[in-house]
């Protein structure tokens, strides 16, 4: 009797799940692909992969299928204590998270970017700066396109800048970066970690196969951050905004105007302040820990100059398009499923007036019911879902129904109070009345500033050109979109496609 | 990273080129034979060409219309109502070779066959949208969808017109499998539609001998093995380059309709297995970007109309071209695109219209 090839198994057919199945299914490997949810909320993921022959197992989890795996690759969402695991992990199947696998099969260096707030935009700025350099550069895990789907057709000369969460280093094995970058550690997401310890530990085995030929670039200003930095092996590069010293020579840090980098004795400087396009000054401190990155990973101060000089954060990501008398106004159109702008609704813990809408693509908004009860301050609806969203949300707080985006910033307006926020994050797409969601992204800004021209001018407003990539401003908390990741349909590989 | 709102320009570049070589093999087969019949050798590549005029508009009309408005129950009803009524009309057409396929305006003939195709199509992408959740149920579900396939694959079957009745079934199925309809449920309809389609073959003389000369032509070379022979004797001659444009020999008066269902025989002949094998990568490429457009389309309906349409031109290609290479028995079916057709070309430009429709919405 032959031996049967026993199949790979995804768990969870959210964005990295889908790329980590397609990646498999191309190499002609056996797939089964499985999720809690039904097949009407993952129709394009199903319809996807089936083309591609991948089996799919919907609406639940059979757990034969788990114990009978030569390998079972598990998602950000899905919880490591699903009973399923338990039983795969007991028949001995190695249960691994996506950055595991694509570890396994890529080729070239190496930077991940983790920490609890500012993953993203210090992954976006390494990356621009790898790429002011030029050579084969990609950019992705828990933003953009998920590492997995980035491996292919790289070489040794390949240079990755990788943000990865806490939840998918707890699924790694050999995973090693070249780099490690860990920003800071504040309690959060306890809602899947059990403790800070844990979440902790977790976001710290970023280092835990890193050698002495590899870096770890850490916050200096962080004492939880350097207390799970002692056991590190590879060499530690401390950066530090406050601007004091670092102790025991090698360090990043502002002295004067300039961001300097000091290496086995060694200093040079990496970017000039006043080259720096973002406000707030949380932001400096992501953009040194990337320069010092980028540094280590071969790039040029020059390059990295340039890339300071022309980096504005990524559009329509929580985006803070102005400060109008104490309220701050965020475009987060790329938040185009429920599951996005739940999560985007959790990186402000005040109130919140919260712009839903546009045509429904799925899901349920009842969903967003807990989190709006405690700081939603209303909803306003716009677009086809509006009757949806009202019926689903108006038991928990107030719906307005707007007809236009415009009439619904006018509203949003009238009713948030100082110290408020108004975020556009609509949980739908923007067919019905936008071209996408760069559109719609666009008109919401344009309509926020047209409040901003009639305001008096005692109101601090963001100038256009700099608008911030994460609020900080208000709630003194960057968002942390990416630890839950779990989202199918709205950050996916869909948008960053190469498109004929 | 913004996106513009831009159609798939390969998928349109591809089609408008298997356009376009349709035009110069329209001509290629059939300049001799028009010369022969009808006084002049350009008859069907002008009638071509008008119909490939009328094909690109319908094309236009497709993309720039908005899709989403075709779910609105009062227009998939209507087009499956006007299906319906006109393909019992067509039954009492005149007919041509036996069949009652078309319905004649003045110079102008349809074949509410395509409509039926564009019907199923429509109203599955429809009905699985509202079904989402529940694909599975079979009352609610599957039942209303198998009746209205069924209708459309028996109205169709009784022209008769086996081949677009296969292709409609080809098509709905793999739609239904593509929704998630379990594999279980294939396999309990497996049984009765083989039973049902043998007694469709075996109970009709031609068809029977159809299936007889396609296990093995030459026990009646001269009458029904006739057709499949001469096409296998096309593609053999063609050898791997070809014999060159224009220069083929079964055309002319050996091979029964070069211009339309037996194109691809001459396109073997003339161009040989290279060409043959570009018009086969043609459909690959136009199957893989609709289904591209299929999956990154923002919403079911969408993504279930550009799936069924890009399979079904994509599945009449492959019974076309298998029937040519005589790996399945003759089927009057044309090749999509190439073959020289009236209203066939026209929904086939119309479809590709609709999915690029569908593939500009990508979210």
């Amino acid at each position: 009797m032959a031996v049967e090839r026993l199949p790979f198994v995804v768990v969870g057919l959210a964005r990295s799940g889908v790329a980590a199945a397609e990646f498999l299914a191309r190499r002609g490997e056996a797939v089964v692909a499985t999720d809690r949810k039904p097949e009407g909320e993952l129709q394009a993921e199903a319809m996807r992969l089936r083309v591609q022959g991948v089996r799919l197992e919907l609406g639940g989890h059979r757990r034969e299928t788990f114990t009978r795996a030569s390998m079972v690759v598990v998602s950000p969402g899905v919880p490591w204590n699903l009973p399923e695991l338990r039983a795969a992990r007991a028949a001995g199947v190695p249960v691994v998270a996506e950055i595991e696998l694509a570890f396994r099969h890529l080729k070239g260096t190496l930077a991940a970017v983790t920490g609890t707030k500012g993953k993203s935009t210090t992954t976006a700025a390494l990356g621009a700066m790898l790429r002011e350099g030029g050579g084969d550069v990609r950019v992705g895990g828990n933003i953009g396109e998920a590492l997995i789907g980035l491996v292919e057709g790289s070489t040794e000369a390949t240079r990755y800048a990788v943000e990865v969460s806490s939840f998918q280093l707890e699924g790694i094995e050999r995973f090693r970066p070249h780099v490690a970058v860990f920003l800071n550690l504040s309690p959060d997401h306890l809602d899947r970690h059990p403790t800070f310890e844990d979440y902790a530990r977790a976001k710290a085995r970023v280092f835990a196969n890193q050698t002495a030929a590899d870096w770890a670039v850490v916050n200096a200003d962080d004492p939880a951050v350097l207390d799970r930095t002692r056991r590190a092996r590879a060499r530690v590069l401390p950066f530090r905004v406050t601007g004091e010293p670092i102790a025991g020579g090698d360090g990043a840090f502002f002295e004067g105007d300039e961001a300097r980098l000091v290496r086995e004795g060694r200093a040079e400087t990496l970017f000039a302040r006043a080259s720096v396009r973002l406000p707030g000054a949380h932001l400096a401190g992501d953009l040194l820990a990337a320069a010092a990155a980028a540094r280590l990973m071969g790039a040029e101060p020059e390059h990295i100059e340039r890339a300071v000089a022309s980096f504005r954060g990524v559009e329509h990501v929580l985006e803070l398009v102005a400060t109008l008398g104490g309220v701050g106004w965020y475009n987060d159109s790329k938040a185009t499923n429920v599951d996005a702008a739940r999560r985007s609704l959790l990186a402000f813990p005040g109130p919140t007036v919260l712009i839903l809408g546009g045509r429904y693509k799925g899901g349920d908004f009842g969903e967003l019911g807990p989190l709006l009860s405690e700081r939603g301050k209303r909803v306003i609806a716009i677009g086809e879902a509006q009757e949806r969203i009202a019926s689903s949300l108006s038991p928990v707080l107030p719906v307005d129904r707007c007809a236009t985006l415009r009439e619904a910033v006018q509203r949003a307006r009238a009713v948030a109070a100082p110290g408020d926020t108004v975020l556009l994050a609509p949980a739908c797409s923007s067919f019905d009345m936008f071209r996408d969601y760069a559109h719609r992204g666009r008109a919401f800004k344009e309509e926020v500033r047209r409040l901003e021209g009639s305001e008096d001018p005692a109101v601090t407003a963001a100038p256009p050109a700099r608008s911030a990539v994460h609020p900080s401003a208000s709630a003194g908390l960057r968002p942390d979109e990416a630890e839950h990741e779990d989202d199918p349909g709205a950050r996916t590989h869909k948008g960053k496609t190469p498109d004929g | 990273m913004a996106k513009k709102l831009s159609s798939d320009l390969t998928l349109f570049t591809v089609t408008v080129a298997l356009l376009g070589f349709g035009l110069v093999m329209v001509w290629s087969a059939s300049s001799a034979l028009a010369q022969e019949r009808h006084g002049s050798a350009y008859f069907f590549l002008v009638k071509q060409a008008v119909w490939s005029a009328i094909g690109l508009a319908a094309l236009a009309v497709g993309l720039r219309l908005d899709y989403r408005r075709l779910r609105s129950p009062a227009f998939v009803y209507t087009v499956v109502i006007a299906a319906t009524l006109l393909l019992i009309l067509v039954l009492f057409q005149r007919p041509v070779n036996e069949a009652h396929r078309w319905i004649r305006v003045g110079a102008l003939s349809f074949q509410p066959a395509e409509l039926a195709k564009l019907a199923v199509i429509l109203f599955l992408a429809y009905h699985i949208e509202r079904r989402a959740e529940r694909v599975n149920d079979f009352l609610s579900s599957l039942f209303p969808a198998l009746l209205l396939i069924g209708w459309f694959a028996f109205l169709v079957y009784i022209q008769p017109d086996l081949g677009t009745a296969a292709t409609i079934v080809a098509t709905a199925g793999v739609m239904l499998y593509l929704a998630g309809v379990r594999l279980r449920y294939f396999a309990a309809l497996a049984v009765p539609g083989a039973a049902l389609l043998y007694q469709a073959v075996m109970t009709v003389a031609y068809r029977r001998d159809r299936i007889e000369v396609f296990l093995n032509p030459w026990v009646d070379a001269r009458g029904a093995g006739y057709q499949i022979i001469q096409s296998l004797i096309a593609v053999g001659t063609g050898g791997l380059t070809g014999v060159g444009l224009m220069e083929g020999r079964q055309k002319l008066f050996y091979l029964p309709y070069p211009y339309s269902d037996f194109i691809f025989a001459v396109i073997g002949e003339e161009l040989g297995l290279l060409g043959a094998l570009l018009v086969v990568l043609a459909f690959v490429v136009l199957l893989w970007r609709g289904l591209r457009a299929a999956w990154n389309a923002p919403d079911p309906f969408g993504m279930f109309l550009a799936a069924g349409l890009t399979l079904a031109i994509v599945i009449q290609a492959f019974v076309n071209i298998s029937v040519v290479l005589g790996l399945l028995p003759t089927k009057g079916i044309p090749l999509p695109f190439i073959s020289a057709g009236g209203s066939s070309l026209v929904f086939a430009l119309f479809g590709v219209g609709l999915v690029l429709n569908v593939s500009q919405h990508a979210d």
